[in-house]
């Protein structure tokens, strides 16, 4: 302690812990509800608690629906990221080696849709789907988060692309008789996994915390992620509030496991597309 | 780089421009043809309105309750999360034992999702929450309330939270922006300079300017937008005081079926949102921060 004031003088100190202590409150706010037992949640509330149970714990592992809800987030995460690198690996490549006209066109068009929002475009997505008769499909909601999320991916991709490997290797490739197509495919891409990781695991966290595109397209509550069924059931008369936080928590986790991992990728990602 | 021949270059961008463009470009045309409709319950929109909607829309109370509820929100959100992560920023620029720690712990909002940070939110703000409750341990229950349900609270209570939700990828930006300060720079600053509060505010301050203004306009975007956290938190009520225009339209949509005034706000929105998005598209690819973009939450 002593030596944290010391490097930090006492007035920093305190900020630093208020700014963590808020920043985790939610986290502490489930976690302390989780260890009580379920009916004492709808009464007073301390972050001392009297009484201490595991139950909501073990109710939400054994809950279908609660499982369910985590199952669905999974496959649309799974699959914004998917069609996120599908789509996006070969405009990156283009965009991080190669010279073509509209070029720069195309840039500003990547920089511009990261400016629309879902909400403004939610009702025609919603009428164009539901003409196609796809609504109520996870890959409905994954497809439209991968075109949200997918220009900031081909971004950072460019950026990771472009660090990859020298611009003599690649002659040194074509003069082996490679095409572009080959270069891609065994060159360039297995000399950016972490990158291309990165980028992965964003797009899927992206599909993991969508709330807006679930909400609207998707209504058979077989089938609701967790960031809707949660957020569902607050509304509810007799809410199970030790089942919602203990489903908040097992929602987080793996989120926050695979933010850790991505945040010094995440980080060079940043840093390498300043240069 | 080298130039290619225009087919190769077009088989590799089909893909990405055909997905763009049809999430994209066809929905926002499809928004401006709705908007030139008239209502028709669940069927959505049918014959011709003109510009009767957008009449209707201009001359409604609610339609300019809702503007001004928005510019509140944005300012208040980003204004706050601007002093806020600048503060920590510079607070988190020194190395100390923990640091690594003290900023995962910092981003844990921003990994979470919204839509349940707010349903947990929404259980601590309760009239037996742990807020209110522990207000009253400590003597302080005058100043426990009704955090969600009441007008002008209400509205305080969603822009703290929309600030706890903002400063995360804020704090990142702008430590980004000024690791980027050269390391001689910041010493002579130093040397020139005992008092730290001064070598802030005079000199770390400025020189991270560029990324401290993309980044604010950034939030402004996303900011203005934000949808999950005011729509689980209180649905725009109470009295609708607590919409913005994206909530609204989205409530005029899908709980009121009135899909061609939805959509004739949002062409009001996208709109107000060009002259937004091309000052910052300019900013963007004018500047070396260019790829710290940052639509990243919804």
């Amino acid at each position: 302690m002593s030596a944290w004031v010391r490097t930090l003088g006492a007035g920093k100190l305190v900020l630093l812990v208020g700014a963590v202590f808020l920043s985790i409150f939610p986290t502490i706010i489930a976690l302390n509800a989780v260890i009580q037992p379920p009916e004492v949640l709808a009464g007073p509330q301390s972050f001392f608690p009297e009484v201490f149970s595991l139950e909501s714990l073990r109710n939400a592992f054994s809950d279908a629906r609660v499982l369910g809800w985590v199952r669905n987030s999974a496959i649309i995460a799974a699959e914004t990221a998917i069609v996120v690198l599908l789509v996006g690996i070969p405009a990156a490549f283009i965009l991080a080696r190669r010279e073509f006209p509209g070029r720069r066109a195309f840039l500003i068009a990547i920089v511009v849709t990261q400016t629309v929002a879902p909400a403004v475009l939610i009702v025609p997505l919603f009428r164009m789907l539901a003409t196609w008769d796809v609504l109520d499909t996870h890959l409905s909601v994954s497809i439209v988060s991968a075109a949200f999320v997918l220009p900031f991916c081909i971004w950072l991709m460019t950026a990771f692309f472009r660090e990859a490997l020298s611009r003599e290797v690649e002659e040194a490739s074509e003069l082996d008789g490679a095409t572009s197509f080959r270069f891609l495919f065994n060159i360039l891409i297995p000399n950016s996994i972490p990158g291309l990781t990165a980028t992965g695991i964003w797009a899927f966290m992206f599909g993991w915390n969508d709330y807006i595109f679930s909400l609207t397209f998707l209504t058979d509550p077989d089938l609701l992620p967790l960031a809707i069924g949660t957020a569902k059931s607050v509304g509810l008369w007799g809410v199970d509030w030790g089942s919602l936080m203990a489903a908040s928590l097992i929602g987080t986790i793996p989120i926050i496991t695979m933010f850790v991992l991505l945040r010094r990728p995440l980080e060079s990602g940043l840093n390498l597309t300043t240069h | 780089m080298k130039r290619v021949r225009i087919r190769a270059t077009v088989f590799y961008l089909v893909p990405a421009t055909a997905l763009l463009a049809g999430v994209f470009l066809i929905p926002l045309a499809g928004s401006f043809t709705m908007s030139l409709q008239n209502n028709a319950g669940l069927a959505g929109t049918e014959g011709w309105a003109g510009l009767d909607n957008y009449a209707r829309i201009l001359q409604s109370k609610i339609f300019w309750d809702v503007t001004v509820q928005t510019l509140v929100w944005t300012v208040g959100v980003v204004s706050m999360t601007m002093v806020v992560s600048i503060g920590l920023a510079l607070l988190l620029r020194r190395p100390f034992w923990g640091r690594g720690l003290v900023r995962v712990l910092l981003m844990l909002p921003w990994a979470a999702a919204l839509s349940v940070s707010a349903v947990v939110w929404s259980f601590g703000l309760r009239e037996t929450g742990l807020i209110n409750e522990t207000l009253r341990d400590v003597g302080l229950s005058q100043f426990a309330q009704q955090w969600l349900s009441q007008p002008p609270q209400s509205v305080v209570t969603l822009i703290l939270i929309g600030t706890w939700a903002s400063i995360p990828f804020t704090v990142l930006m702008i430590s980004a922006g000024m690791r980027s300060i050269p390391a001689e720079i910041f010493e002579s600053v130093s040397l020139e300079t005992s008092n730290p509060f001064a070598r802030d505010w005079f000199f770390t301050i400025p020189l991270a300017k560029r990324t401290i203004q993309i980044t604010a306009m950034a939030n402004a975007i996303v900011i203005f937008n934000s949808f999950p956290l005011i729509n689980v938190l209180t649905g725009g009520g109470p009295a609708n005081k607590t919409h913005i225009l994206a909530t609204f339209l989205y409530s005029e949509a899908f709980r009121s079926q009135r899909f061609a005034d939805a959509s004739a706000i949002a062409v009001l929105v996208s709109l107000a949102l060009i002259v937004l998005a091309a000052a910052y598209a300019r900013q963007i690819l004018g500047s070396p921060e260019g790829s710290r973009t940052a639509d990243v939450k919804q």
